[in-house]
């Protein structure tokens, strides 16, 4: 083995890294077996981005997630390595000093505890996503933002828990906060929060949604400085982007059924930066459009989340809510930088498993637009013309 | 015209365009000047080697370079794709020892879509392969005892296909 010739086995550190950034996790696990030589940048790469949700559905996500922490609670070598991180249920109880990006889903009670306690140590952390089932009470809430408090680095955020028993107002969280002394030292600064639900996108749910306490002088993090926000529920919408309208590059919300009847009373809104709006497309309201002036959009995403969006039974093409907004919004002037306009499907949504693109399209004349479908916490998106072609 | 040297002493004249496809080249180039006539050393990259990266170079002329400092996001567009052209995969089916050594040339020259088609090679060669045989496809010696074999394949675990 031992010649001058150049081989795979005295290649540079840095050229097996290459050669392996292409393999699967399965893949890597493999080549960390082949030889010394080739375990250090194999397991490099295994462990640098882990995404349990990649590795094949063989054993649960949940489960490889719990091998997973196993592992990286009993290797700090492997720990250093990490850089993002997302797991199923399951959380390390110890520290990745090196992470960046943390994704914490399902997230079972012992989790929890393990999160919230680890957390606050994980310094570098600039991108975290957080979901529970666990209905949690106003106190657990706040101990969980309180932890992301510690985080300076921390600018985007997604938070999904729901609270325990009904929804009250003004929220429990209000007066918690006003119970707290002040906030000392600097607050992590949020650029990005996305409280809804990751596993229905288009569904509603009550989480922070009463986001009044996200402005509080004692919340754990500052939001006044909010680029881009996504809730479900045009309520929360309307708060924040009143508090955020100079700073606000996109705003998604995704139910609009309880704002029938609340639009009239809304005087007009000016959003100056806004370049992104995500709107549903269920019974929305074009008047409701009509109150949010936003000369910089550039595009518009509709979420397509019944059926009644596209039945022809229920009213007539050209009084459905899709060719309304879109004959609304491509004819007016107000909207110059307007690029695009996006369909979100569910693809789960209507049980019809396959969108009928052919449908919208008719719907959306005006519109050269894709349509985004959306799985577990991940969109896939495709074109309107390859999906035509394919009907 | 530029002037190219190789370390068996070979000398190959080749348009400019074509040489500055290596990252390496242009910046030798743009450090000695415009008008120098002097052959460029190329001590790491034998003639046989420069011969078909030349090739290479010359069929993919004027195509845009990626950025010099997209070194983080290209490992992400590259991570996922492991397509290779036509052109590129009939000109890479050179045996296993060529392979390193243009591998290990385009990483020395700096040429990082050739780099890129070279390490997606291997990588497809690795597919779907065991251990054992990876091993065999590259004459490699395993030197592990079974004890830290046995301790590799727990820690893995997690992420095993089978």
């Amino acid at each position: 083995m031992s010649s001058n010739n150049p081989t795979i086995q005295n290649s540079p550190d840095e050229l097996l890294r290459a050669i392996f950034a292409t393999l699967t996790p399965g893949e890597l696990t493999d080549c960390a077996l082949v030889c010394k030589v080739w375990s250090l940048p194999a397991r490099g790469r295994l462990y640098e981005h882990i995404d349990v949700r990649k590795a094949p559905y063989k054993m649960t996500h949940a489960m490889r997630s719990a091998m997973l922490c196993q592992t990286l609670d009993a290797a700090p070598a492997l720990r250093s390595i990490v850089r993002s991180l997302c797991v199923i249920s399951n959380f390390p109880t110890t520290i990745l000093p090196e992470v960046r990006a943390v994704f914490l889903h399902y997230a079972a009670i012992p989790s929890i505890t393990s999160f919230t306690n680890i957390i606050p140590h994980l310094r570098k952390i600039e991108q975290l996503s957080f979901h529970t089932n666990i209905s949690l009470s106003p106190s657990e809430h706040l101990h969980v933002l309180q932890a992301l408090g510690n985080l300076p680095l921390l600018r985007h955020l997604r938070y999904f828990a729901a609270f325990s028993g009904s929804v009250r107002k003004p929220s429990q969280l209000l007066q918690i906060l006003n119970g707290l002394p002040p906030q000392r030292g600097s607050r992590p600064q949020l650029l990005t929060l996305d409280v809804r639900n990751i596993t229905e996108l288009g569904g509603f749910r009550a989480s922070l949604e009463d986001l009044e306490w996200a402005f509080h002088p004692r919340s754990p993090l500052d939001f006044t400085h909010l680029r881009a926000l996504s809730v479900s529920t045009y309520r929360a919408a309307r708060y924040i982007m009143r508090e955020v309208s100079r700073t606000l590059e996109s705003l998604t919300f995704t139910s609009a059924s309880r704002i029938l009847g609340d639009t009239e009373s809304q005087p007009p809104i000016t959003l100056p930066v806004l370049k992104h709006l995500c709107i549903p497309s269920e019974t929305i309201n074009v008047s409701l459009i009509a109150n949010i002036h936003c000369p910089r959009l550039e595009c518009i995403t509709l979420i397509w989340q019944t059926v009644t969006d596209l039945d022809p039974e229920f009213m007539s093409e050209l009084e459905s809510p899709l060719f309304l907004i879109d004959r609304y919004i491509t004819n007016r002037s107000n909207y110059p930088n307007l690029k695009e306009i996006r369909v979100l499907v569910s693809s789960h949504a209507n049980g019809l498993g396959h969108p009928d693109i052919a449908r919208l399209h008719k719907m959306l004349p005006r519109c050269t637009g894709r349509a985004i479908i959306f799985g577990f916490g991940e969109f896939v998106e495709r074109d309107l013309e390859y999906e035509l072609s394919l009907s | 015209m530029i002037v190219l040297k190789t370390s068996d002493n070979e000398t190959f004249t080749v348009e400019r365009d074509v040489a500055e496809r290596s990252v390496l080249i242009k910046n030798m180039l743009d450090d000695i000047g415009e008008n120098s006539e002097q052959a460029i050393p190329l001590p790491n990259v034998n003639s046989s080697v420069l011969k078909k990266v030349l090739e290479y170079c010359e069929h993919h002329r004027g195509e845009p370079l990626p950025a010099a400092d997209a070194d983080t996001s290209q490992d992400d567009t590259r991570k996922r794709t492991t397509d290779i052209s036509e052109w590129d995969q009939k000109f890479i089916t050179v045996d296993q020892e060529m392979l390193f050594e243009i591998i290990l040339a385009a990483n020395y020259l700096d040429i990082k879509s050739l780099l890129d088609v070279g390490c997606k090679t291997v990588a497809n060669m690795i597919k779907g392969k065991t251990p054992e045989e990876i091993r065999k496809l590259f004459n490699i010696v395993n030197d592990f005892t079974p004890e830290e074999e046995a301790q590799i394949k727990k820690e893995n675990e997690w992420a095993e296909d089978r």
